[in-house]
């Protein structure tokens, strides 16, 4: 399958963030704090400017009044201020302080090292430990380091731990880690004052949600602020907006009259958007038989320095998911989000879903492991087969294949002969593992009352030669394939071939309102969008036709851009035909048509029940699965991890597209082997990121990525929407720490190491394996 | 007080002249002074690879190579690869086999392969991933690029011309 949009990325002609260029351009370059906490005292840019090149340097101070910091606080989680610069404080490495102009990239960087801050140190919180024993508050004001303090209960969660056969209690750790596409974040924004219009591009997948955020930031009318996407070098919840540099360059560029440019380096990428980092203190009630009666898990989520609009949802998502694929009834959570001094925490890829699958995955091994029985046995035994199915926190489960997707994916990893094969490798020293993880995979994620919501809107529109153009609210510019996807779907379902079909998209001037692409919302309602402005639009152009050849309406067909009659052999009108017809002779169309030949359509979702779990916040009205088997062999002399065989069996709805689904899966999956086998954001204890490059912070290359990685589909049809579609992107990284944690744990059962804490990193398992019945952990 | 140098490099087969700081990376001078963009920055370090263009024969990584270093040579870029209308073979490859999705890392990773290919005409799997292991990519999950270069590799065996 060729896609349309790879072409021009093959020529290397893809115009990303910094590939764009306006005269007269300054730099900003931005001084970043060093401390991870600390007041303070005053910045000093007399002697930066004087160096060459220097335009101006800005603090915090000097911004005050003239943009409005956002708060992101609500009933369930405790607001602070966003700023583009800090002022009183900071509150983690990294924090954005200062900003020095410059026309030239390098004579920024000179100056930067000349701005003179002056700092008084306060003591850093690094842990959730340290939050909740509070040496020092991240916001004085709060009186503690806790943003939500959560709880919900269902069912008879008391009497099902009373008279269950055995309890089991355990503590998982899911670590601190970060997406990392290859393009970093950028923004290049431009205020032409005479029409006080700003125009910004950026890195951003959701254009129209970040032109909301500056207008409400600037005081600007949404109207006069255009946000532009280009080419997005990947996204995973990274560049979702707004953070400080979001704001604050955007407010340069109408401070100073001319465009303003900055590019994220890799080391500002690093200490900027974080990910996952929770802990889950689990107690499950369990039957003799292996049945599930009752979970109760308390969530610590660390959310960094503040909780911003979407850090929560890692913790409010995992607490409506820690039930998984199961049919457990009885359920109580606690969610506690603490606030820590280092980088903020937002979505990253597997967002709120990787996590709680690690740990529910992990008790079903445990739970295996108690009462003697097979590891598959114990899951098809809890599986959930009916669907809709309502989960404990009130999510409900549209459709889905988990027993099927078991059976398959345990039937081609060759389940029935591993424990042979186990047995008689262990035999001779070498150390196989095998784990499985039935992962949820809930896409098109909606928030109550907030910008992310459940619609996206589709305009497909003739032109008068009998072109088409769809635009839409969506942004596939990240690398999701869109071009071909709404060219194909929108041909399809109009009519056209897919050549004569051109997509728009990311551009707030002319895309319908949207929403942008994350959590795989895509398929769920801009393909929804896209399906009924089509059918609305081909219905008009029947009509039409209709009325220029006299024939019934319902006889004729739209195929291939011809349409045609089913009675009458010979007829024959172009769809340039009808546009022709319609866009010159408009004085004589038909009683009750409409001139002009386009359909706007906004679907959306209507019946919302949002999640009593996360408090009623939120909502995902699709949920795929996927089925996870990880094969492993553990060098005990090395403590490497080696994926020998991965088999998924993904289930993301109705496909559209085979091989996009694909990369999609491949990709999330290569993702989850490297944030659970390889990265780490490590902090020491006064706050500093040990892992600040990718020297240290490392991610999967191809030499680590096994060819053996199968992929199989099923397909389950939503019918949530009328295109049945979910989300397929972030299947591959919710499922794969879960049965990379078990496989290891299996491949290491001789030593008795216990997997509680990720990442599996070597030199963790290394130092398990020879302090033998330890647990792998770098915080020990 | 910088210090500048008169550089004369070849690039895609067009004499370049600049007058240049001797500090200026040459990843800089071709995005910036010579406005090819396709070469990409991704970190500060030298390991992502998103800069890797070929420069006398031999693949290098543009952001650890000064472009005073480049004076007198010549530089392949992604955008001399082929002319328009024309498909490099491993540009071919990528596009049939969907190597690519966001497309940053995509010009290095070719011009990886590319420098390959010209080294070994039958790599194995191994050798490819190899080949490409200072290349990151956090779309595509490798595989689908590593069997585009044996593709490729393939391709050139029977006959194909890497440029038609």
């Amino acid at each position: 399958m060729k896609a349309r949009e790879d072409l021009l990325l093959l020529y290397g002609k893809g115009k990303y963030l910094d590939d764009v260029r306006l005269p007269r351009t300054m730099y900003a370059t931005i001084v970043r704090s060093p401390y991870a906490h600390a007041r303070i005292l005053g910045v000093d840019g007399t002697l930066a400017k004087r160096q060459e090149g220097v335009v101006d340097v800005i603090d915090g101070k000097a911004l005050e009044g003239s943009y409005q910091p956002l708060n992101f606080g609500s009933k369930l989680v405790k607001g602070s201020m966003l700023r583009g610069l800090a002022v009183d404080k900071v509150r983690y490495v990294g924090e954005p302080v200062a900003v020095v102009l410059t026309r030239d990239k390098y004579a920024g960087e000179d100056a930067v090292g000349y701005v003179e801050v002056e700092y008084d140190p306060l003591p850093p919180i690094v842990t959730w430990e340290d939050a909740l024993q509070a040496p020092a508050l991240v916001h004085e004001p709060w009186g503690n380091n806790i943003a939500i303090d959560h709880d919900y209960e269902s069912g008879n969660v008391a009497e099902a731990f009373a008279t269950a056969d055995h309890v089991l209690e355990e503590t998982f750790r899911m670590h601190r880690h970060a997406g990392t596409p290859i393009e970093t974040r950028g923004i290049l924004a431009h205020y032409e004052w005479t029409s006080e219009r700003l125009t910004v591009w950026s890195t951003s997948n959701l254009p129209h949600l970040y032109r909301t955020a500056l207008s409400e930031t600037l005081g600007t009318d949404e109207s006069r602020i255009r946000v532009i996407a280009g080419n997005i070098g990947g996204a995973f919840g990274t560049k979702t907006v707004p953070n400080a540099e979001d704001m604050l360059i955007p407010l340069l560029a109408v401070r100073y009259d001319q465009p303003i440019k900055w590019v994220e380096t890799r080391s500002e990428n690093l200490k900027g958007l974080h990910g996952k980092e929770q802990v889950h203190q689990i107690r499950v009630a369990v039957r003799a038989d292996g049945t599930i009666l009752a979970i109760r898990d308390k969530i610590i989520l660390d959310l960094g320095s503040f909780a911003n609009r979407t850090g929560p949802v890692e913790g409010f998502n995992a607490a409506c998911f820690v039930p998984g694929c199961y049919k457990v009834k009885n359920y109580a959570v606690k969610l506690v989000g603490v606030v820590t001094n280092k980088p903020p925490l937002g979505p990253y890829r597997g967002f709120g879903k990787s996590a709680p699958t690690f740990v529910i995955e992990r008790v079903m091994d445990r739970v295996a492991k108690k009462l003697g029985l097979d590891v598959a046995e114990v899951r098809f035994k809890n599986l959930v087969t009916e669907f809709p199915h309502r989960n404990p926190a009130g999510a409900v489960y549209d459709s889905g294949s988990y027993k099927r997707s078991l059976e398959l994916a345990l039937e081609r990893v060759g389940y029935q002969n591993f424990r042979k094969e186990q047995a008689e490798k262990r035999a001779a020293g070498e150390y196989l593992g095998i784990g499985i993880s039935c992962s949820l995979d809930g896409s098109g994620h909606v928030v109550k009352d907030a910008l992310i919501s459940a619609f996206d809107g589709v305009t497909v529109r003739v032109s008068r030669r009998g072109s088409v153009t769809v635009l839409t609210g969506s942004c596939g510019l990240i690398g999701t394939r869109h071009e071909t996807s709404f060219s194909e779907f929108v041909g399809k379902t109009l009519g056209v071939r897919p050549e004569t079909v051109d997509v728009v998209e990311g551009d707030t001037l002319v895309c319908p309102i949207g929403q942008g692409s994350f959590s795989d919302r895509t398929a769920v309602y801009t393909m929804s969008a896209a399906k009924i402005a089509s059918e609305k639009l081909r219905e008009r152009i029947l009509k039409l036709a209709s009325a220029m050849t006299e024939v019934a309406a319902e006889e004729l067909e739209l195929r291939d851009g011809i349409i045609s009659a089913r009675n009458v052999p010979g007829l024959s009108l172009k769809i340039s035909d009808v546009a022709e017809a319609v866009y010159k002779r408009t004085y004589s169309l038909p009683e009750g048509l409409a001139a002009g030949l386009e359909e706007t359509h906004y679907f959306s979702l209507r019946d919302v029940e949002f999640f009593a779990a996360a408090g009623g916040t939120g909502y995902y009205p699709c949920f795929g699965n996927s089925c996870h088997v990880a094969v492993v062999k553990v060098d005990p002399e090395t403590g490497k991890v080696r994926i020998v065989r991965y088999v998924m069996v993904h289930d993301a709805g109705r496909i559209l597209n085979e091989k996009i689904v694909e990369g999609q899966a491949l990709g999330g999956l290569v993702a989850g082997f490297g944030g659970a086998l390889m990265e780490e954001l490590v902090y020491d204890s006064n706050g500093q990121l040990e892992s600040g490059t990718f020297m240290d912070y490392l991610i999967p290359n191809a030499p680590v990525v096994p060819r053996e990685i199968e992929v199989y589909h099923l397909e389950s049809p939503s019918p949530m929407t009328p295109v049945g579609s979910k989300g397929a992107g972030e299947a591959g990284a919710n499922g794969s720490y879960g049965a990379l944690a078990n496989a290891v744990e299996d491949a290491l059962e001789p030593f008795g190491v216990l997997v509680r804490d990720l990442p599996l990193k070597q030199e963790y398992l290394w130092r398990a394996i020879n302090n033998s019945r330890s647990t792998v952990g770098g915080q020990e | 007080m910088e210090t500048t140098s008169k550089i004369r490099v070849k690039v895609n087969g067009e004499i370049t002249e600049r007058t240049v700081e001797s500090r200026l990376l040459l990843v800089d001078y071709l995005r910036e002074e010579l406005g090819l963009t396709g070469t990409h920055v991704g970190c500060d370090t030298s390991n992502c690879g998103a800069c890797t263009v070929i420069m006398d024969g031999g693949a290098v990584k543009s952001c650890t190579v000064l472009a005073v270093q480049a004076d007198e040579r010549e530089i392949t870029t992604i955008e001399g690869l082929a002319r328009r209308g024309e498909l490099h073979v491993v540009q071919e490859a990528f596009w049939e086999n969907q190597a690519l999705q966001c497309g940053f890392c995509t010009p290095g990773m070719i011009m990886a392969a590319v420098d390959l290919l010209g080294k070994n005409r039958a790599p194995t799997d191994r050798e490819v991933r190899h080949a490409i292991a200072g290349n990151f990519c956090r779309c595509t999950g490798y595989n689908s690029i590593v069997e585009s270069v044996l593709a490729a590799a393939a391709a050139i065996r029977e006959g194909r011309q890497p440029v038609k």
